[in-house]
């Protein structure tokens, strides 16, 4: 039973978490901010020639940088999160061995007990 | 279906909806954007904490005064468990404040004196596991009032010692409803995580009193 | 006035005990001066010229000392009382369980204080912390000095009034009475932590630097001894 609830917990944690990663990734840089990137970058760059396959390079290279920025983040929670469950799943398996444990020995004592009567 | 389970259930039922809450309901903060979702666990651990050490505070006084084998039992398996959520809150914090603050720690004061407690703590723990079998449960009783006495004063003292990163807490309080809501519900689940966890061990506690007394009980026919 | 003669006589066979044999006294002073050595070579032979850091040192290397010679002081003792069953003879002649708890912090206090008022003087000279201070400071030693044992007593205290119960409590432990510092140590953060600040305070501006720090050692101390008090029954029961 208390396996059971572990392994569902676990897969709807895997569940939810893949969801969220997959939805984010490529989403979650928008437009806008892929514009401000650029419109920033041309300011920066102060370039004359505004042709528009300059602006192309210049937006390929913005959305690449906020690209890795977000990697970065994503790490950092993913790593967070995937410790909270590593140390509550250990935990948990330490408690169902345990448990079982003590389970099997109880019941072979109240076996002996029981023979002997 | 015993209580047990029904609470194990709930606790389930409400981490499922509590990841769903933080993964894809709460809009994403401005500043630390994602690495923001990490708060939701971190902080409801650090009250989960608290609650857990608050309550192998009481179960000790219960014992003192009533002398029931069960507060002592109550007292050492919430410890136990607090540790647990201790270990999250100290291995989350750092991978915030890494991000954050560019730094794996600092001795902001709820995150020193939440440490300061959890050393306590471990040191009840081990202390308790080499004290002699009949003496162990109020020398227990008494480490657990002692070691919760000091909270307040080792957080002031703390607060003074070194001025606070964390927000404060009205501007928690202040949290967009979306965010508050995830908020909310991840703590509701730890705590019935934590409550989940402490039937366990407590159901856990009994049975191992069971096989001593039975193991007894052989002796003695043999 | 009853009680005030049992106390006095439990802090008369305590210290008589300790200074008969004088092992444990000697012990802790040779001890000490170790631990300050070791941290002369690990920061000398040239110390930091600035006078804050050298206070911080120096706070730093006493609360240390004093801290490891505590745990040392509190071990023996409780030795002494588990040796031959003395804790239960003491308790068959119907003391009260509570007024041992006071004589012993009493007696420990006063050992440890008497080990603070050799020791803290040695330290400041090995690590040269006249040398440092200011002038106005200079003229006003004898005081300074004073206000520094204040301190340490405060400390002191603090420390005895929570190492008696521990180490009431760890003699049960079929020894491993050495796991007394996994639980003193943290416990006694907050003395620690006034305390070393004081004393900073005290080395480098020669005043206690606002009332707060002097306040939290004063409080801690009156707060466990209160509760340590009350709940020293239920360790010597039984």
């Amino acid at each position: 039973m208390h396996k059971g609830l572990w392994i569902t917990v676990l897969i709807a944690f895997a569940l939810f978490f893949g969801l969220f990663l997959l939805s984010q990734i490529p989403v979650a840089i928008t437009q806008d901010e892929v514009s401000t990137a650029v419109s920033d970058a041309i300011a920066e760059t102060n370039a004359q020639v505004d042709e528009v396959e300059v602006e192309q390079l210049v937006a390929e290279k913005a959305a690449e940088k906020l690209e890795a920025r977000q990697k970065r983040r994503l790490k950092f929670l993913v790593s967070a999160y995937f410790i909270i469950w590593l140390i509550f799943s250990l935990y948990a398996l330490h408690l169902a061995k345990m448990q079982n444990q003590l389970h099997k020995r109880l019941e072979q004592l109240h076996d002996g007990l029981q023979r002997k009567e | 279906m015993t209580r047990t389970q029904l609470v194990g259930l709930l606790s389930a039922i409400f981490l499922f909806v509590a990841i769903y809450c933080v993964f894809s309901f709460a809009e994403i903060e401005m500043t630390m954007l994602e690495v923001q979702k990490i708060f939701y666990f971190h902080i409801s651990s650090a009250f989960t904490l608290f609650l857990a050490f608050g309550v192998t505070f009481i179960s000790s006084i219960l014992y003192l005064i009533k002398r029931t084998d069960k507060y002592d039992t109550i007292a050492y398996v919430s410890t136990e468990i607090g540790i647990v959520f201790g270990i999250v809150v100290f291995t989350t914090g750092p991978i915030w404040a890494r991000f954050a603050w560019n730094t794996w720690w600092n001795w902001e004061p709820r995150l020193t004196s939440a440490l300061i407690m959890w050393l306590i703590y471990i040191g009840y723990l081990i202390l308790r596991s080499t004290l002699a079998e009949d003496k162990k449960r109020v020398y227990s009783a008494v480490l657990g009032i002692l070691g919760f006495l000091n909270v307040p004063i080792v957080y002031f003292s703390v607060e003074l010692w070194q001025g606070g990163l964390h927000p404060d807490t009205s501007t928690k309080m202040n949290l967009p409803p979306t965010m508050q809501t995830a908020w909310l519900i991840s703590w509701l689940a730890l705590t019935l995580l934590y409550l989940f966890l402490l039937m366990l061990r407590y159901h856990g506690e009994q049975m191992k009193l069971e096989l001593e007394t039975l193991q007894h009980q052989q002796m003695g026919e043999l | 006035m009853e009680v005030f003669r049992q106390i006095g006589w439990l802090i008369r066979k305590d210290l008589a005990l300790q200074f008969r044999t004088k092992d444990t006294l000697a012990l802790v002073i040779v001890f000490s001066v170790l631990v300050v050595l070791i941290f002369c070579f690990a920061f000398g032979p040239i110390f930091p010229e600035q006078m804050e850091e050298r206070g911080k040192l120096a706070a730093s290397v006493l609360w240390a000392t004093f801290l490891f010679a505590g745990v040392i002081t509190l071990n023996r003792s409780f030795d002494i009382e588990r040796a031959n069953g003395a804790l239960h003879g003491l308790r068959l002649t119907g003391i009260d369980a509570s007024y041992f708890y006071l004589s012993k912090v009493a007696s420990i206090f006063v050992f440890l204080i008497l080990l603070e008022i050799i020791v803290t003087p040695i330290t400041l000279q090995f690590l040269d912390v006249l040398a440092v201070l200011p002038v106005a400071l200079q003229d006003q030693l004898p005081w300074l000095l004073l206000k520094l044992i204040g301190v340490l007593a405060i400390g002191t205290l603090g420390f005895c009034a929570v190492g008696v119960i521990v180490s009431g409590i760890s003699t049960h432990t079929h020894g491993k009475e050495s796991l007394l510092s996994v639980i003193l140590l943290p416990l006694t953060f907050p003395v620690i932590m006034a305390g070393a600040k004081c004393t900073v305070s005290l080395l480098t501006t020669g005043g206690l630097g606002g009332n707060f720090w002097i306040s939290v050692l004063v409080v801690y101390s009156l707060v466990f001894l209160a509760s340590s008090y009350l709940l020293f029954e239920f360790v010597v029961e039984g």
